[in-house]
């Protein structure tokens, strides 16, 4: 079994990939190298046959967009999470410094913050 | 012999049987520890379970007493079934959200790094670099975010600020000062920056390029040429019109919503008094900001606190309006008004935001107004 042959159980090229993105540990991320192997298929087309060639050459193109945006997509998703837990841990940081004497003062921005969330 | 023997024998079995005491207590001291942890978190999570319904994102983290959160009495006071003390519910909620914020980083950290590892793949006469698609994402999810912080959400996800507040003066729950934007904005830079920090990037060249795009007036001339010079050699020349047109227009936005505002609280539109009686307003050195007196329901100016001396107009505000807005918790939304949006810390924070040129526009505009102001005084003598 050669590394082009990958292409042939692409489903579970995209069963790692996806279980990579959402695993939290780092080795699992290793999973997610199984599509450099994609490039190679190119070893494997008979490439006196166009037609083959071609639609082979085409569906790859397709899958490889496909795993770029659930890449940036799932990218994107992590990104939004973080900024929400932060920005809700600086407002209440925000309310916590604006205490002077024990007691607590609302300022504006952090009573209208709070109509935010 | 055989005495040595049954000593050994003995002291053996006592050493042993020390032992097994001493694992035996060991256990015991474990078990006594887990279960006190499994009832603390149970109780924790209880407490930020009940915050969590209660659909505010920002958590008191002080009571009413105003005693700072404590954290083992908290948890000593919730085992022994005594009422928690103030700020439980908001240290909990705190504790999850740390550490659910510790999990998103590292999943950020993980997956870019991965991308960061795979590099560049070519597949027949296409190349995929991922570090350079992923930090693409990245900068167009900031700058599609910077935007969206100033304008309403189409979408309701976010509610922002208003930038046309004269037709829409009844949804002032939508109002946020530059101040609120400012922090959600310096929160969207440090997620970024989390995530093109693997990537051998940071986000400062992306925000220059982004402020630089929509903060930016190029028909203006730069800091510290005058304008007489901007005829002569101005980037606005080089540039076509359509382009122009386009550049800055949040930067205009943002000029034409603060010259609104300032419009609407100085003709006495405010939300929150809209009686005559109320109208009044004044620059007040010590607070650095415009402010609108309270005056009582018969017209009478209140005294003022502590001493009531003073009468004046001052007074009363630091009589009602600090009092009421400052130190009160249940401080309502009607109870702010437009003027407050006015203040030395939100006009320092919309100033960061955009920038030098945006500091100018805003003067000019500002000044344009007040010259129109003045002319249609003068016309009248």
């Amino acid at each position: 079994m050669e590394p082009y042959d990958i292409w042939w159980f692409r489903d579970k090229v995209v069963e790692c990939f996806q279980n990579s993105m959402n695993s939290t540990s780092r080795q699992s991320f290793r999973a997610s190298a199984l599509i450099t192997f994609l490039p190679s298929v190119r070893y494997a087309l008979c490439l006196s046959n166009q037609i083959e060639t071609e639609r082979i050459k085409l569906s790859i193109e397709f899958f490889m967009d496909d795993r770029m945006n659930e890449l940036g997509t799932h990218v994107i998703t992590l990104i939004k999470l973080f900024w929400g837990h932060l920005q809700a841990l600086e407002n209440q940081v925000t309310q916590v410094r604006t205490q002077v004497n024990g007691r607590p003062q609302l300022t504006l921005a952090h009573t209208l913050a709070k109509t935010c969330y | 012999m055989k005495v040595t023997c049954s000593h050994f024998t003995l002291a053996l079995t006592v050493s042993l049987y020390r032992l097994i005491h001493f694992y035996a207590i060991e256990q015991i001291e474990a078990a006594r520890r887990i279960e006190k942890l499994i009832q603390y978190k149970l109780n924790s999570k209880k407490s930020g379970d009940m915050t969590r319904n209660s659909d505010v994102g920002m958590r008191d983290s002080v009571g009413s007493d105003g005693e700072p959160p404590m954290g083992d009495k908290t948890a000593e006071n919730t085992s022994n079934g005594a009422e928690a003390l103030p700020g439980t519910e908001s240290e909990a909620w705190a504790k999850e959200s740390i550490e659910k914020l510790v999990d998103i980083r590292q999943r950020i950290i993980n997956t870019m790094t991965m991308a960061y590892e795979l590099q560049m793949m070519k597949i027949f006469s296409r190349e995929y670099d991922i570090t350079v698609f992923l930090r693409q994402m990245v900068v167009s999810f900031v700058e599609e975010h910077f935007v969206n912080l100033f304008t309403p959400a189409s979408t309701g996800e976010q509610s922002n600020i208003i930038l046309t507040t004269a037709g829409n003066q009844t949804s002032v729950y939508n109002l946020l000062g530059p101040k609120v934007i400012l922090t959600r904005f310096k929160s969207l830079l440090h997620a970024a920056n989390t995530a093109l920090s693997c990537l051998d990037c940071h986000i400062s060249t992306a925000l220059r390029t982004i402020l630089f795009k929509e903060c930016c007036d190029l028909s203006m001339a730069p800091p510290g040429i005058p304008p007489a010079k901007l005829s002569a050699n101005s980037l606005g020349e080089m540039i076509p019109k359509t382009e122009i047109e386009y550049w800055g227009n949040l930067l205009w936005s943002i000029v034409d919503w603060f010259s609104k505002l300032c419009h609407q609280v100085v003709s006495g539109d405010s939300l929150a008094n809209n009686s005559d009686a109320n109208n009044t307003l004044l620059w007040v050195p010590y607070l650095n900001s415009i402010v609108r007196p309270n005056v009582s329901v018969q017209g009478n100016i209140a005294p003022t606190r502590g001493t009531g001396r003073s009468n004046s107009v001052v007074a009363s505000f630091f009589n009602n309006q600090v009092t009421n807005n400052l130190f009160n918790n249940a401080i309502s939304l009607e109870s702010i008004a437009l003027e407050s949006f006015l203040s030395r810390q939100e006009l320092g924070s919309l100033c960061q935001i955009i920038g030098v040129q945006g500091v100018r526009v805003l003067d000019q505009d500002l000044l344009t107004t007040i010259i129109e102001k003045v002319r249609a005084a003068l016309s009248m003598f």
